[in-house]
């Protein structure tokens, strides 16, 4: 049950630091994107009425929205954005730009991180102040590609085997399978079967339907920038199935497994597979 | 399991404070419902993030942690629901098993998802929460009758989206 206090799992607990860092990080991100969906029609307010005010080309009318008395048209709206990344202006520039139209992007450093500055002068830019140090284990797509930062340790295989009750049955003769896989580093995530081009139903010991293996699996959002790779975490499991040959011949049942190979978030994924060869004959069951 | 209107003391004050307490708490309920670590750690750090943003808000409720519970458990289904169904993650398959009646799968996870936002609550929270129904009723701030009702009007599209015979019992 959940109402008791649970403790934090050691696992866990020894990694409060880095825990509590990403869901700071996080929340940073969330209140970021909820003060740009309240700044947003704000802005686009401001930006129509500006529109508004100077169609035609006639004689520049001043827009005053700040609670200040303004002397040009210039238009500052800022918005408090993150306790941890600063503060973000956007900045409205007069219809008509007094400066020729650059972009240069400074970075800077400051107490051991990397601030990227980008400053666009022109009609109606902004200008973004962005703290590449939040962006340790980041969603944040400025922070750029995904990398593992340090590297993972090499990926060991995976050990698929699989066991028939009779390799040599007779047409209609239920066959029994047992497969074991097992990876080192990562759980098994699914498990195949396919006898004579048909699937075969696998189960675990609790007769639990084991998912066929298909489309590669990423968990979670997009990841950018550097991130920790998780603990290898090996596991294994075992499947159970069964197949009736309905012809006489030599067929193969083939064996698939993967714990997460072709993901990129799962550095320890792997694929492996066995096939084993049924001589079914044509005799039938004696019962 | 009887679950207290009562504040826990680790809940109130600073958010770092109660940090511990409502990241077990989300943690906990998160790998019982999706059954793999790795997820269940993103879901919680997702759940406490929504949770800091608004913590001046959720901490004056009687029960900020009962917040984590929704919210996590909410975000568990889509999480299960969205990702392919080929995916089975159990370090320990002897663990996974003994989690068997609270384990969220993507059939599951899907049917839920097509319910209602408070009827799958409901369900999400007596089935998968493993919470009585007089606490489901507390969580979610619902009269228990009300929760009788939802579950029950949840039974039968469950139950035609799960396969199950109709009048096979409750889950």
């Amino acid at each position: 049950m959940h109402d008791p206090t649970p403790d934090l799992p050691p696992e866990l607990a020894a990694r409060r630091r880095e825990l509590s860092q990403a869901v700071r990080r996080r929340a940073a991100q969330l209140r970021r994107r909820r003060a740009l969906i309240v700044a947003g029609p704000c802005l686009a307010v401001i930006a129509a009425g500006f529109w508004a005010a100077n169609r035609g080309g006639g004689t520049p009318t001043k827009l005053n929205v700040s609670a200040s008395t303004s002397t040009t048209r210039a238009t500052t709206v800022s918005t408090r954005v993150s306790t941890t990344t600063g503060r973000m202006s956007t900045t409205t520039m007069p219809r008509k730009p007094t400066a020729p139209t650059t972009a240069h992007a400074v970075p800077t450093t400051a107490g051991g991180s990397t601030r990227t500055t980008v400053s666009v002068l022109g009609n109606m830019t902004p200008t973004t102040t962005f703290d590449t140090s939040v962006c340790h284990n980041s969603f944040d797509p400025r922070c750029g590609f995904f990398t593992w930062q340090p590297p993972p340790n090499p990926n060991l295989p995976m050990s698929v085997r699989a066991a028939v009750s009779d390799v040599v049955p007779a047409v209609g003769e239920a066959v029994s399978v047992t497969i074991d896989v097992s990876d080192g580093d990562a759980a098994p995530v699914c498990v195949s079967a396919n006898y004579a081009g048909r699937a075969v139903a696998l189960t675990d010991s609790y007769g639990r339907a084991i998912p066929a293996c298909g489309a590669t699996f990423c968990p979670g959002p997009t990841r950018y920038g550097a991130w920790a790779p998780p603990a290898p975490a090996g596991g294994s499991r075992r499947a159970f199935g069964s197949f009736t040959p309905t012809a006489a011949g030599s067929a193969a049942l083939s064996v698939l497994a993967n714990s997460g190979t072709g993901c990129a978030y799962l550095p320890y994924g792997s694929a492996g597979s066995t096939a084993v060869t049924i001589n079914t004959h044509s005799t039938p069951p004696t019962t | 399991m009887a679950t207290s209107a009562t504040r826990p003391a680790a809940v109130a004050g600073d958010f770092e404070d109660a940090f511990d307490h409502l990241f077990a708490r989300a943690y906990s309920l998160a790998l019982a419902m999706v059954g793999e670590a790795l997820l269940a750690e993103e879901l919680t750090v997702e759940t406490l993030a929504r949770t800091r943003v608004d913590w001046t808000r959720i901490v004056r409720r009687s029960r900020p942690d009962w917040y984590v519970v929704r919210v996590v458990t909410l975000l568990a289904i889509d999480a299960v629901a969205r990702r392919e169904p080929v995916l089975e993650v159990t370090a320990d398959p002897d663990a996974a098993d003994d989690d068997s009646g609270i384990r969220l799968h993507h059939n599951e996870a899907t049917a839920l998802r097509a319910l209602p936002r408070r009827r799958r609550e409901v369900v999400a929270l007596w089935c998968f929460g493993g919470y009585a129904k007089p606490d489901v009723a507390a969580i979610l701030a619902l009269d228990p009758s009300v929760v009788e009702a939802e579950l029950e009007l949840a039974r039968v599209p469950l139950q035609q989206a799960l396969g199950g015979a109709p009048g096979d019992g409750s889950p």
